[in-house]
């Protein structure tokens, strides 16, 4: 049994790798991925919604799958790879689905958008030229309360037709 | 930082024994974490307290899909988009691939686990009905290497209460291999297409003597009593009978006779009987290949 290093508090020291970086962060086992990010390490692109997995705005992909990272422990983060919104973009140029997103006009208020953008990242991911419907079930759990899922549909179909980056890292 | 979940010790064992002892050491207030997406949600919506709660996850391989002489063996980790997306469960566990494919989101089937959608005990758990009709076991360890192979069947206490109560670990579920021709379908009824649990869920098996006639049939429900419950009248009507659509429906009035829903805000009790009807039957004809006779008949029927 490994009962971890705690320290006074309680917390303890957990290694996160976060968009390719290595955090050594102290955090408490209540500690959600979702606030350690945000609280933690700057990363406030992830947002916070319902704090309870039902509206995806929290999405971060975990080992390349997407996950609501309010129902992830950051000790339990610790053993996987971490990507957020803010590692989409690469080397000053954003990622072909945040290029379409703006093209196609998918951003209202924005809320939903980094996490419908790590939904349909995994998705292209793993299936580069998806049917509108399976990117309609990509996003089933990103909740976009400006009801703007048509636009974001047409702008990730549009990312895949696009560059093939759409598809490959 | 809003709605912190509430404190709790954590624990990391590095073996079932070790997850076992202290499970007991700490008693009920200590919970198996899994894939925390009900657990998490408890403790803050449903004042859950755990005093501790114990890693799975850092238990090695628990997580395996296994093709075993006598079928498959799913270990309590694997995920629900692990389930959907295998390729041995597609032909042969059909049911088992579709349920788990109808739960919640992408993001929550990524963490969601089977055993925990079977520990929790929830009478609508996706998973259970195609478990029942593909007669599976769930493999139990006690402490003391004690291990129990029990059917999925008596596995269902009661609403929130399994075979895996307090002080015990289900290392996985073994599934035998159907028999030769049969198919099986779980059709998952919901308001919604995603992020909401089942009203009615009907997990059917099918094996056919000569393209129409019932060699075998196994019918489960969930969501429509306390427990997931095989209708166990209804299989046996169907037996050498030719799978008509009246035939059809018959077995899906004699399924309801096996249930006890209640009514709550997804559904009334009288909805979810009617339901079981119109669903029984059409998993029948959908796995015998004449959905579209019988869809002719329940357009007029609901007219």
């Amino acid at each position: 049994m490994s009962e971890t290093k705690h320290l006074a508090d309680g917390s303890m020291f957990v290694t996160l790798r976060v968009n390719g970086r290595s955090y050594e962060v102290a955090v408490r086992p209540n500690d959600t991925l979702l606030d350690v990010l945000r609280e933690k390490l700057g990363l406030t692109g992830t947002k916070k919604g319902c704090d309870l997995g039902d509206c995806g705005a929290c999405t971060v992909l975990l080992d390349g799958k997407p996950v609501n990272s309010c129902l992830v422990l950051a000790v339990d983060a610790a053993r996987g790879e971490v990507v957020t919104v803010e590692g989409l973009a690469q080397n000053g140029e954003l990622h072909p689905l945040q290029e379409a997103f703006i093209k196609y006009g998918a951003i209202q208020c924005g809320y939903c958008s980094p996490g419908m953008l790590m939904s349909l990242k995994a998705l292209l991911d793993r299936e580069p030229h998806p049917t509108r419907d399976q990117v309609m079930n990509a996003i089933a759990g990103n909740l976009c309360r400006c009801g703007g899922y048509h636009k974001i549909a047409d702008a990730a179909l549009a990312a895949s037709r696009a560059g093939e980056r759409g598809g490959e890292e | 930082m809003r709605n912190r979940l509430p404190g709790f010790d954590y624990l990391e064992p590095r073996s079932v024994e070790d997850a076992l002892a202290v499970l007991n050491r700490l008693g009920p207030g200590a919970k198996p974490l899994a894939g925390g997406t009900d657990l998490l949600v408890a403790m803050r919506m449903k004042g859950a307290r755990p005093k501790a709660l114990v890693n799975l996850k850092t238990i090695p391989g628990l997580d395996a899909i296994e093709t075993r002489r006598e079928g498959l063996y799913i270990g309590t980790l694997v995920t629900m988009q692990a389930l959907a997306d295998e390729p041995r469960l597609t032909d042969r566990f059909t049911c088992l691939s579709q349920a788990a494919g109808a739960v919640g989101s992408w993001q929550v089937r990524n963490r969601a686990t089977i055993g925990g959608n079977l520990c929790n005990g929830a009478p609508s758990a996706e998973t259970a009905p195609p478990l029942l009709v593909l007669g599976a076991k769930a493999h139990v360890a006690e402490p003391g290497g004690v291990r129990r192979h029990v059917d999925l069947d008596g596995f269902f206490r009661g609403p929130g209460a399994t075979e895996c109560s307090a002080g015990k670990l289900l290392l996985g579920v073994e599934i035998p291999t159907p028999p030769e021709g049969m198919r099986s379908i779980y059709i998952k009824h919901s308001p919604r297409k995603a992020m909401d649990i089942a009203v009615v869920g009907v997990a059917a098996g099918l094996a056919l003597h000569d393209g129409c006639r019932v060699r075998e049939a196994r019918i489960a429900l969930g969501a429509v009593a306390p427990v997931p419950l095989r209708a166990r009248e209804a299989e046996a009507y169907l037996v050498d009978r030719l799978l008509t659509p009246e035939v059809a429906r018959e077995a899906g009035r004699l399924a309801a006779r096996s249930a006890k829903p209640i009514s709550d805000v997804r559904a009334s009790a009288e909805y979810r009987l009617e339901m079981i009807e119109v669903l029984v039957a059409r998993a029948l004809m959908t796995l015998a290949g004449t959905e579209g006779v019988f869809e002719r008949e329940r357009d007029e029927t609901l007219g």
